[in-house]
């Protein structure tokens, strides 16, 4: 099995949490774990979210020149830091942050509280990343066992990451 | 009500919409956040006082974070930061602005009463929420700097006392069956594997797809279940003389001693805070609970004006002399 961060080396480290009742799984490479300060075995005190975060850091071609347009700051500079600029990069770079997002939280819908004079608030744009969008409906095909659905999806992924690395 | 539990506490990130976050502003757009705030504030219900932390000494940011009103990370920078407080009482609360967020209001109670902090918490949320609308979605919650907020932006916690499941390491059961529930247990004071005078705080990890409501149950019961084991397992240990006798032991060197160091101090007050909630001995738990904080080396310092470590100590040891007298 390939290494779920890098996507190049054999992975052969293994991690496994539970959050909010969800399991989260991931496999490594050993230079991927070593960089998310994952060495064998686990410390005591390990922290998933500095985990991830530090994941996060992966390098990518696109992620070098995506910019926000609200605030400026970089993909790779939210990236590098675990932290964004503005509310809007929440949509501008979501293609890498609701993947981390549902990880960290088992989750990724809210359900608490909303701004009292929710009318006042800036009106809100649904993410439109169609990849990210494809990703999820083939991580739903996989979970409801469409194994048809989900190689028909995971080839317009393929093509759509093609199309955007040319 | 006597408890194991020192403190409950709730902290609510948030940032306005019309403004970069914290990490991407300018000197001046902090400066401007500052006295928005500082005039919606005047002119509210909420009763605080305004400290610009650009003109608060290394000491008092210290004494600060010992008192858990602002992070050790707001007391390093005080750079373009400003803070809201409220009069110190039992349910306290404190807003730093110019955090990682633009807001983290925080409301601290003393006890068990997770509830109430939350409302207090609150009602200063609506407050600063109509000064500018909040950077929110309808999907993902409250936007906030880093991903790990996003959701209710809440993190509640509880200051819980656990000595005997933290010396006899009974506590790691906890800790694994914890993490399952979207909670996590750290060490307070001090490193390495037990905390210095067995004081934890267990919060919240998970803030999103997971209600207010529903997130500060799940604490409280995680708590009282913790608190259970701790208090059984107390009344078991002081079946045995020798554990009798050492906290009766600390409760003499408490009420004695001439100089106390602060490592020593949190060893013998733990033993004597868990000898007055088994009635063991006789004593005020909510007086001696007000030292884990006047007790740490920055408050001494602010109020005794003293630097050096050994007059420190003799400070502590007159400070818990008073109290427990």
């Amino acid at each position: 099995m390939l290494c779920e961060n890098c996507k190049k080396n054999q992975a052969t480290t293994y991690f496994k949490q539970t959050v909010n009742g969800k399991t989260n799984e991931i496999f490594l490479c050993s230079e991927c774990a070593a960089k998310a300060g994952l060495s064998s075995p686990a410390p005591a005190a390990f922290s998933l979210d500095d985990f991830l975060l530090n994941l996060l850091g992966g390098r990518t071609a696109q992620s070098e020149k995506k910019v926000c347009p609200v605030c400026g700051i970089s993909e790779r500079e939210v990236l590098d830091s675990g932290r964004v600029g503005c509310g809007n990069c929440y949509q501008e770079f979501s293609g890498r942050l609701v993947p981390f997002i549902e990880k960290v939280h088992g989750n990724k819908t809210h359900v608490g509280k909303r701004p009292k004079n929710r009318a006042a608030e800036i009106s809100e744009q649904k993410p439109v990343d169609p990849l990210l969008s494809l990703k999820e409906k083939l991580a739903a095909a996989i979970k409801a066992e469409k194994f048809e659905e989900a190689a028909v999806l995971r080839d317009q992924i393929r093509d759509y990451e093609q199309k955007e690395q040319q | 009500m006597n408890s194991a539990v020192i403190s409950s506490r709730v902290r609510l990130a948030r940032n306005y919409a019309e403004l970069p976050f914290v990490p991407r502003m300018t000197k001046e757009s902090k400066e401007q956040l500052k006295e928005k705030l500082r005039a919606a504030v005047k002119g509210s219900s909420l009763s605080m006082s305004y400290i610009d932390m650009e003109q608060v000494d290394d000491i008092r940011a210290g004494a600060m974070v010992e008192d858990h009103l602002i992070s050790p990370e707001f007391a390093q920078k005080r750079q373009g930061e400003g803070l809201f407080l409220s009069e110190p009482s039992e349910n306290s609360l404190s807003v730093m602005v110019n955090e990682e967020d633009h807001l983290r209001i925080q409301a601290i109670s003393e006890g068990f009463c997770l509830e109430k902090t939350y409302e207090l918490a609150n009602r200063a949320d609506d407050l600063f929420g109509s000064v500018m609308p909040y950077a929110f979605s309808e999907k993902i919650g409250y936007l906030t700097c880093c991903p790990t907020n996003l959701g209710t932006g809440m993190r509640a916690s509880v200051m819980l006392h656990l000595p005997v499941l933290s010396e006899t390491g009974n506590i790691n059961r906890f800790i694994n069956a914890l993490s399952g529930l979207g909670l996590t247990v750290r060490g307070l004071y001090g490193e390495g594997s037990q905390p210095g005078g067995h004081i934890y705080q267990l919060s919240n990890q998970v803030s999103l797809g997971i209600t207010e409501e529903e997130s500060l149950q799940r604490l409280a019961d995680s708590a009282e279940k913790i608190e259970e084991s701790e208090l059984a397992l107390q009344k078991k240990y002081l079946e045995n003389i020798s554990v009798k006798d050492r906290i009766h032991r600390a409760y003499g060197i408490l009420r004695e001693a001439r100089l106390l160091s602060s490592t020593e101090f949190l060893k013998l007050v733990s033993d004597v805070r868990w000898g007055i909630l088994q009635g063991e001995i006789d004593g005020d738990l909510k007086k001696l609970d007000t030292l884990f904080g006047k007790a740490q080396p920055y408050n001494l310092m602010l109020s005794s004006q003293e630097n050096d470590a050994p007059q420190r100590d003799q400070r502590r040891a007159e400070l818990v002399r008073n109290t427990l007298l």
